[in-house]
């Protein structure tokens, strides 16, 4: 058994490795009890729940909703080949009644400094490291097992989840844009991005906008920037998928039209964040321009445009990401 | 090739066509939990499901969201029909091959996947494109079809069959444009056809004796039947025989055409009194037959001309299968085989050429009586 750590210690590690990089606040407090006030909580021996356990609290400002998105977090740790559907299960179904009871508990809301003139919402996050291997595959597979139709999700309430592999992919784009930064080829002046849509309009100042859950487990993650002394502004976009086909680019090309950011100037940098990427991801991508510039008549002032977006791999950070084991606490 | 000349293959669903198509029953709940599982975002079922589609609609999708979504609301593709024709003047098996390369090379560079097979010296191209059809909504846009143009070598030359589209009738036309640019002289081409047998009399016989008449197989029976009479010219000729038809009296009323659909049709009043007194003919029919020396199993069969007025673009498609099973036939259609469909297309093709060459003949006998 490999030593636990305090929990306490490992938020704020992942605060400051990850979530900081997304522009996400942390609660101080760590590794709290809340009262149950629902007598159909019940554990696992069939014995009412007195308390609801919370490790970390992290929250955001999003964009389209124009409220606070707050995720009451469990953190869980675990070694390769320990990961089973019945853990996993009982883990979402834990999180589930304690999201049902955060929701209209004022005790929570005093707890975690909740304004209780500001429109917020309350949603589960279930944080899962493998503490001896990073990245595991296993997880997913388990994640399938699990029946996920089955869990008692209170109607209206949303639980999150990263795994393995997804800790490792946001650590790897945070590392990515402390790299970008210290290279001067993005300024520390930089928000992420979401668009106007046609149901929903983006709220608030464009500047200083945090990155959603939904838009770090999305396909990608956009960036706006302004200029750097090396760098005309711009966006860069992690991007989350693999890369394997033209038209899953000449899609993703007609997305970032559809945003309007493909006729603004701007320099356009595309980051993969797949490290088992396909080799002739250059070869694909310009197949997918290709056919792109084909299909709107060879526009030449498109086709130039198209030329100047830059496709690139991300530096996956060799050593994987362990911010400690803290054991799996039921 | 003809290719849409505006914008990408698959356009980007909004917002809104998003949530409208999360919104539809055809998506079902597994689709959207799984869709939202992609996200590492587990959602209630007892949400309701258009806040549920607000609220993936808000997220951005890719292709392979796109993709899933498409194939709950896709359009199932429906089997097409065959056309066929005699070619005369195709030289060696070597020089369709060359064309048929060149063919596939255009092809998949406009991004089709073409797949060629030979057998002796047939040849089969097996073409695999998408069709965009902007007036239905995001997700069923873009239909994966397929299709063939097969080059069966006959004593004459070749038999071209090909599935009946407008795409697959063009590369058949580019494959031969290349094929006799290559070759010395012009190809030959014979379809079947009634241009040239104006008689109404006649175009119906083609169908009767096709139905009646097809070699190995027995009728059993005769559901759907089209007619046709093209609306008359403007000017008029001097008054014709009075049994011409209803609409002489009034000169705005024409009725182009008839579809009668039930049980023994081509046994009906109705239809032989449009057939002989009103000079309508047959442009399509459906009927089931046996095999004469078969298991029993029922072929639901369908011939028609695509140009009815001049009764050209012949084609024909075995629908379906009813199983002879336990002694009865069952009720439930099933999708014929490859072979069905190939021994129903050998003689339907061959009886259409030979009902056109008799045809032909007694109309040159009739008019010539006539004179």
């Amino acid at each position: 058994m490999a030593e636990t750590i305090n929990i306490g210690e490992i938020a704020t590690k992942i605060s400051k490795d990850i979530f900081k990089h997304f522009q996400w606040e942390t609660h101080q407090k760590r590794d709290d009890n809340f009262s149950c006030s629902n007598e159909k909580h019940v554990g696992d021996g069939g014995k009412s729940k007195d308390t609801h356990p919370g490790d970390v609290v992290f929250c955001y400002e999003d964009p389209y909703l124009g409220r606070r998105i707050y995720l009451h977090t469990d953190l869980k740790s675990y070694a390769t080949d320990t990961i089973s559907a019945t853990k996993l299960r009982s883990a979402f179904k834990s999180l589930c009644m304690t999201i049902e009871c955060a929701k209209e508990s004022q005790e929570w809301r005093l707890k975690y400094s909740v304004d209780a003139s500001e429109q917020h919402e309350v949603r589960g996050m279930l944080f899962i490291h493998n503490y001896d291997n990073g990245y595991d595959k296993l997880f997913y597979e388990t994640i399938d097992k699990v029946d996920l139709q089955a869990l008692p999700v209170a109607p209206g309430s949303i639980l999150h989840f990263l795994g393995p592999y997804d800790i490792q992919r946001l650590y790897s784009i945070g590392n990515d844009i402390i790299r970008l930064k210290s290279d001067g080829e993005l300024p520390n002046d930089y928000t992420f991005y979401y668009p106007d849509l046609v149901m929903s309009r983006r709220q608030g100042d464009v500047w200083a906008q945090p990155a959603t859950i939904e838009s770090m487990t999305g396909p990608y993650l956009i960036i706006k920037h302004k200029a750097t002394e090396s760098c005309g502004s711009g966006y860069v976009i992690y991007y989350n998928r693999p890369g394997e086909t033209p038209e899953e680019f000449e899609y993703f090309l007609d997305s970032l039209s559809r945003y309007q950011m493909l006729d603004s100037g701007e320099k356009i940098r595309i980051r993969m964040t797949n490290g088992n990427a396909v080799n002739d991801l250059k070869s694909i991508f310009q197949t997918a321009k290709n056919k792109y510039v084909k299909a709107w008549g060879f526009d030449p002032a498109r086709e130039a445009i198209l030329n100047q977006i830059e496709i690139d791999r991300i530096t996956c950070v060799t050593n994987t990401y362990n911010p400690g084991d803290m054991g799996w606490r039921e | 090739m003809k290719k849409s000349g505006q914008g990408p293959s698959l356009y980007y669903a909004t917002d809104k066509n998003v949530f409208e198509a999360l919104n539809q029953h055809k998506v079902d709940a597994p689709t959207v939990m799984k869709l939202f599982q992609r996200r590492n975002i587990i959602i209630s079922k007892k949400t309701p499901r258009e806040e549920l589609a607000k609220y993936f609609a808000r997220m951005t999708h890719d292709y392979y969201d796109h993709k899933d979504i498409a194939s709950r609301l896709g359009v199932a593709p429906r089997r097409e029909r065959i056309t066929s024709m005699d070619v005369i003047g195709i030289g060696e098996i070597e020089e369709l091959k060359a064309a048929v390369e060149q063919m596939k090379n255009e092809l998949e560079s406009a991004g089709d996947v073409v797949q060629t097979s030979r057998d002796g010296d047939n040849l089969t191209m097996h073409i695999q494109y998408s069709t965009v059809d902007y007036k239905r909504s995001e997700f069923s846009q873009v239909q994966v079809r397929d299709g063939t143009v097969e080059f069966i070598k006959s004593t004459s030359g070749y038999i071209v069959r090909n599935t009946q589209n407008e795409y697959i009738d063009d590369v058949r036309e580019s494959l031969f444009g290349k094929i006799e640019s290559a070759s010395i002289g012009p190809l030959t081409k014979v379809a079947v056809s009634l241009f040239d047998i104006p008689s109404a009399k006649l175009r119906s016989k083609f169908f009767h004796e096709l139905v009646n008449n097809l070699p190995q197989y027995t009728r059993c029976d005769v559901t759907d039947v089209y007619v046709f009479k093209a609306k008359p010219e403007a000017v008029d000729d001097e008054s014709d025989d009075e049994l011409d038809d209803l609409s002489s009296s009034d000169p705005d009323t024409h009725i182009e055409r008839v579809f009668l659909r039930g049980n023994g049709v081509t046994r009906s009043e109705l239809l032989n009194e449009l057939l002989d007194k009103e000079d309508y003919y047959i442009t399509k029919i459906g009927w089931t037959a046996t095999k004469s020396m078969g298991n029993g199993n029922v072929f639901d069969i369908e011939a028609v001309f695509s140009k009815p007025k001049d009764c050209t673009g012949f084609s024909f498609i075995l629908s379906g299968v009813f199983p002879y099973e336990d002694g009865k036939i069952s009720l439930r259609r099933r999708a014929p085989s490859k072979s069905e469909i190939e021994a129903i297309s050998l003689v339907v093709e061959s009886k259409a050429r030979e009902l056109v060459s008799v045809l032909r003949e007694e109309y040159s006998r009739l008019s010539l009586g006539g004179v």
